[in-house]
Formats: structure tokens, C-alpha cells, sequence
């Protein structure tokens, strides 16, 4: 599975806030993208996902999935900055809203959800529920139509370091099995994750290939 | 559809969750409305009123044919507005009327009847006290004519049929056993009319009286504050979910259906468990006059059923209104400004009649003039499928503009 984002513009009135965008991804890849607050990454998240209309073209396998909603819906995952659930609701009660009840429970027993810890607090109200467990059960949420494109805006932003490992455990497993990630950040660290790290800055994204060496990474942007 | 159901699911178990929160806030609403309508209409009759005028007579009523004009005042009118003769000096008449104990006075002078009785231009005089109001000031000169062409008329025909016994050759014991008779006779006959005029209500307006007609405007009132307090179920503060489900082409429409129809719900059960209950209540007590014959607990549901059109068009309203709101204080003002707005154009808080022109025209076409006219119908028993059907057609229109500014939002919100 290849991904081909090429292109992609959109303007808010007369400024522009996204300059051709493009990037590829290969299956098992994990893209992180870094910018500042106000940088156009949810924008660039919301034209992705079919939130938003926008100019460009994103290619699966050779299919535009910003035209075709249907298999868009099927193959892309979305999980926002803040987490999609409903709060009067337990954990159990959100997962219904995605899953049915057969593919829930599977999933409880040995799937992502399994991994993602959520049967520890299935019955807890979202109310109720840590910063770490809502993005967990967000990102539970977003996965339940096994999706093979996962799009995360910020999914680890105040969290403590074992609830980042356990959901940065589960996207390593995405990857392993062939799905591909793309995670807007603003922690340098996490970038330690990615294959490839793209910067966006001024609507333009800049790719820092290849090097999960932090410290390296720091300089080239500071002599970007 | 699959995920339309899902959500309609979810979104009514969230309703369930929320019901005793926000039926706890009703039945205060309920109780508070309750007790102000029970100071407004529970010590009121519609035909034996409390109201009585009070009018002083200030004059020599020892002239027995004066006296006897006075007691045909006394006797003979009672109507709705009761006016109660009090026979006085003019120094007391003057100190009651600066305390407001009498509405004014009538000074009939010495000789008066004598004078009108031979084409004199002797005049009564009606003193009264400051009035605020014009209405006042020509009631009470109704009133002094009416005192006037009493007394003038009663002195008129027992002094005519005096002088045609005077004239005819009869003997003085005959002639005084006659003018006792006759005396009598015209007492009597006069006397007797206790009521001389009747008076009929039109009502405001749909053949409603006025308890009638407060009774729809508090209906209408009550069906907007139940919507205000469902805010915390449908005010947005993120449309996080909402764009996830339509990135999953779940869409606006959908999304809309789904959250309202729980909505609806709890104000359509809210309404039943309340009418039902006052259907309890009310077993084998006498409703009040200005509501229809309703006929037990089963007759309380027929009428709730009846009802819910009305309850959708303001549902449906609310419900826009919410849509355009991201806060809990924001969706607050909106409701609130809009209810008195809405309410006060439809002729809810003052009689329709008394609103100018302009208002008077477009309060039907109003969301809240329309759910006036449809519950009126109800109450009067001449509400109709294509009345109900212009509710409805409100709601969907209100729904659709919903649906449209969540499109907006989606797309123009960020995640």
C-alpha cells in the first residue's frame, strides 16, 4: 500500500494557508508532521479526512480518497485534538457508537483495544476518565472499521510518559501490520517514532528525512 | 444508516442519563408557574366578581318618593361591576373619598326631582376623586345618568299617577288606598327587575376567555422554558464527535435527526407525565370553567397527545437556536432574548388586541403565534389536521435550517 498526497492548498479568504502540499508514505511508515500553533496542521487534517474542501489530490493505491468519500470512510482513521467522545457515556457505551457488539468484544479480548488497555475502564463514564484514557478510547474509536491510514492531531498532548508508551506501543503495532501513520506533533521527542519527519511552516511542508537522531533533527531545524 | 442508528442509540441513552436532572428542573419550572397562575386566577369568578363600586348619595332622602328612587338604585343593579349606593353626609362623603373608600359621590340637592318635575334646570352633582384613566371618568358618567334617569323616572311616575288621582272624582280614603296600591305595585314591579342588563364576554380572541387565553400563552411559555433546561444536552462546546462521524459520512442531516429526536422525547414524556398527573389530580374535582370537558386521566392523555405538535414546533426551534450557539452562556441569552421576544410579538404576555397593527398581522405567522393558535384550537376544540400540519411544516423547516448551520460548522470549525 502506497500513500501519494500531492498538492493540497487552501485558502481562508484572501490568505493562504496551505502551499502545495505532498508527501508519500509506504506501508509500515510512520510520518510525523511538527509546527507551530496556528502552523495549518488540523487544517491540513480536515482536507485529508473530507472535513474540509480543499485543492489536491490524496492517492491510495490509486484511488483519490479526496473524491471518493466512500472508500475514504473505509480506509482512513481519524483521531482529533480533542477527543470525539460523549461524556455522559461509559467507555463501553462510546465503543458501541463505532463497533458492533461481535467486533467489540473480539477486539476486547485480543485486539487493538485489547492492547490499548481499554477493557480496564470499559464501564467508567468518559466524564470520569483521565486525559490518558479518553485518547486512548479516542484512538480505540477511530480504529474500529480497521482502517489502513491513521491520521492522529496531537494524540499524546498532556500525557504522562506510560500512557504515551502504551499508545505509542499500540501505533508501532499499527505499523507493524502494514498500516501506515501520520501524527501532527508538537513534541520533538515523539518524532524519535517516525520514519520520516515533515515540518510545516509558513503553509509549506519541509521534509527532515530520515534521522531519528532528536538531537540532530533539533539543528537542521534551527538552519532551516 | 447503520451509523444514524447508532448515534440516534447513543444520543438516547445520553437523554435517559440526563431525564432526572432535567425533569427535576421542570417540575420546579411547573411548580413556580402553578403558583402563579393560582394567584392570578384562583380567587377569581367569572360571574359573581368581587369588584364592587362604591357610590355615595349625599342629600335630604327624607322626601319619601326621593327614598323611594334610591332603593330602586340600591335594588336594582347588580351586574358584574356591582355598584353599591351608600347613603352619607356630604363631610363624610368627602372624607371617604379622599381615603378611596368611594369611587365619588352624588350630591342631590333640596328640591331637585321638584325642579325636573316642572321643567326646571336644577342640577345633581357627581363629585369624584382624581381618575388616572379617561375609561374612569366616562364610567362614572354613565353612572350619574344612570342615578339621574332612576330617580327622575321614579319621581316622574309616582307624581303622575298622584296628580291623575287628584283629578279623578274619588273620595280622599279611596284616593289614598289607590296611591298605597299603585305605590306598591310600582315598587314591586321595579323592585323585582334585579337585573336589567346582561353582559356577555366575547373573550380575547378564538372564543378564549381571558383565562382561556393565559392558559395557551403560559402552555407556550411553559414548552420554552422546559427547552431552556435541556442546554447541557444539546449545546456543542466541540464538534469533535460530530466531525469524526462525517468524515465516517455520517452527515449533517443525519447528525441533526439523531440528536433531536431524544429531545423531542423527553419533552413529549415530561408533557404526558405532567397532564397525566394533573389528570390525578384533578380526579373527581370540577375543572375550571375555561377549560374543555376532559374526561378523567384518559381524557389528560388525549389532550397531551394533542399537544405535541405544538410541542415539536418549539422543540424544533429551541433546537435551531442551540445549533447556533458553541457556549452554555451564549445558548442561555439566545433562548432567553428570543423567548421574550417571540412571545411578547405573539401576544403572549399582553392581549394580541392591544398590540399595534403591524404586530397583530404577523403574530400568527410567528413560531410562537402559530403554537398560540394551535393550543387555543386544542383548548376550544376546534383545532385541525391542517392546523397540526402547519406545526409540523415550522418544525421541518426549523430542523432544515438546523441541519444547514451544522453543515456550516463542520466545515468551518476546526478539529
Amino acid at each position: 500500500m502506497k500513500i501519494e498526497i500531492t498538492g493540497v492548498s487552501k485558502k481562508f479568504g484572501k490568505k493562504e494557508v496551505l502551499k502545495n502540499l505532498s508527501f508519500t508514505a509506504g506501508s509500515g511508515q510512520f510520518i510525523g508532521i511538527l509546527g507551530e500553533n496556528g502552523s495549518g496542521k488540523s487544517t491540513f487534517f480536515s482536507i485529508v479526512t473530507g472535513l474540509l474542501k480543499g485543492n489536491g489530490t490524496f492517492l491510495c493505491d490509486g484511488t483519490d480518497l479526496l473524491r471518493d468519500s466512500k472508500t475514504r470512510a473505509k480506509r482512513v482513521g481519524f483521531v482529533p485534538q480533542s477527543p470525539p467522545l460523549i461524556g455522559e457515556l461509559t467507555a463501553k457505551d462510546n465503543l458501541k457508537l463505532w463497533y458492533s457488539k461481535k467486533d467489540m468484544l473480539h477486539s476486547l479480548e485480543c485486539g487493538f483495544l485489547k492492547l490499548l488497555g481499554i477493557d480496564e475502564f470499559l464501564n467508567t463514564p468518559v466524564s470520569k476518565m483521565s486525559g490518558g484514557m479518553k485518547k486512548r478510547l479516542a484512538i480505540g474509536c477511530a480504529i474500529s472499521h480497521s482502517p489502513d491510514i491513521l491520521f492522529l492531531d496531537e494524540p499524546c498532548s498532556a500525557l504522562d510518559l506510560p500512557c504515551k508508551e502504551r499508545i505509542y506501543a499500540y501505533l508501532r503495532e499499527f505499523t507493524a501490520g502494514g498500516g501506515i501513520v501520520v501524527m501532527a506533533t508538537h513534541d520533538i521527542y515523539e518524532l524519535v517514532l517516525c520514519h520520516d519527519v515533515y515540518v510545516l511552516r509558513d503553509g509549506a511542508l519541509k521534509l527532515y528525512s530520515g534521522s531519528r537522531d532528536i538531537k540532530s533533527l533539533v539543528e537542521q531545524m534551527n538552519h532551516a | 444508516m447503520r451509523s444514524f442508528g447508532r448515534y440516534l442509540l447513543a444520543q438516547s441513552k445520553r437523554t435517559v442519563k440526563l431525564f432526572p436532572a432535567i425533569l427535576s428542573f421542570t417540575l420546579v419550572l411547573v411548580l413556580a408557574v402553578s403558583i402563579l397562575l393560582f394567584g392570578l386566577f384562583g380567587n377569581h369568578s367569572s360571574k359573581e366578581a368581587n369588584m364592587r363600586v362604591r357610590i355615595g348619595i349625599v342629600g335630604n332622602l327624607k322626601n319619601s318618593y326621593l327614598d323611594i328612587g334610591v332603593a330602586a338604585l340600591k335594588s336594582m343593579d347588580t351586574s358584574r361591576y356591582y355598584i353599591e349606593f351608600i347613603e352619607l353626609d356630604e363631610s363624610e362623603a368627602r372624607k371617604r373619598l379622599s381615603t378611596g373608600d368611594i369611587k365619588g359621590y352624588v350630591n342631590i340637592p333640596e328640591g331637585f326631582v321638584d325642579s325636573v318635575a316642572d321643567g326646571g334646570d336644577m342640577k345633581m352633582t357627581y363629585v369624584m376623586g382624581n381618575s388616572p384613566a379617561v375609561l374612569g371618568t366616562l364610567v362614572m358618567q354613565e353612572i350619574v345618568d344612570i342615578i339621574g334617569d332612576i330617580l327622575v323616572d321614579a319621581q316622574c311616575a309616582t307624581y303622575g299617577y298622584t296628580d291623575l288621582l287628584y283629578k279623578a272624582d274619588l273620595t280622599r280614603n279611596v284616593r289614598h288606598k289607590l296611591m298605597t296600591t299603585l305605590t306598591i305595585e310600582y315598587v314591586d314591579t321595579v323592585l323585582s327587575r334585579e337585573q336589567w342588563y346582561d353582559i356577555h364576554e366575547l373573550g380575547f380572541s378564538s372564543g378564549l376567555s381571558f383565562e382561556g387565553y393565559y392558559t395557551c400563552s403560559f402552555l407556550v411559555l411553559m414548552f420554552l422554558l422546559w427547552g431552556t433546561v435541556c442546554i447541557n444536552l444539546l449545546v456543542k462546546r466541540t464538534l469533535s464527535l460530530q466531525r469524526v462521524l462525517y468524515s465516517r459520512r455520517s452527515g449533517a442531516v443525519a447528525q441533526t435527526l439523531a440528536e433531536y429526536i431524544p429531545f423531542f422525547g423527553v419533552l413529549a414524556v415530561e408533557l404526558t407525565l405532567l397532564l397525566v398527573g394533573a389528570g390525578i389530580a384533578f380526579r373527581g374535582h370540577r375543572l375550571p370553567d375555561f377549560l374543555p370537558e376532559i374526561g378523567g386521566i384518559f381524557g389528560f392523555l388525549k389532550i397531551a397527545v394533542l399537544l405535541l405538535p405544538a410541542v415539536l414546533l418549539i422543540s424544533a426551534l429551541q433546537y435551531m437556536l442551540y445549533s447556533l450557539t458553541k457556549n452554555v452562556i451564549s445558548a442561555v441569552l439566545l433562548q432567553i432574548l428570543s423567548m421574550i421576544a417571540l412571545s411578547y410579538m405573539a401576544g403572549l404576555f399582553y392581549p394580541l388586541y392591544s398590540l399595534p397593527q403591524a404586530l397583530q398581522t404577523i403574530a400568527p405567522y410567528l413560531p410562537t403565534g402559530a403554537a398560540f393558535n394551535y393550543i387555543s384550537g386544542v383548548l376550544t376544540g376546534s383545532a385541525s389536521i391542517s392546523s397540526a400540519g402547519g406545526t409540523l411544516l415550522y418544525a421541518v423547516v426549523f430542523l432544515a435550517l438546523a441541519a444547514f448551520i451544522r453543515s456550516v460548522r463542520l466545515r468551518g470549525s476546526r478539529v
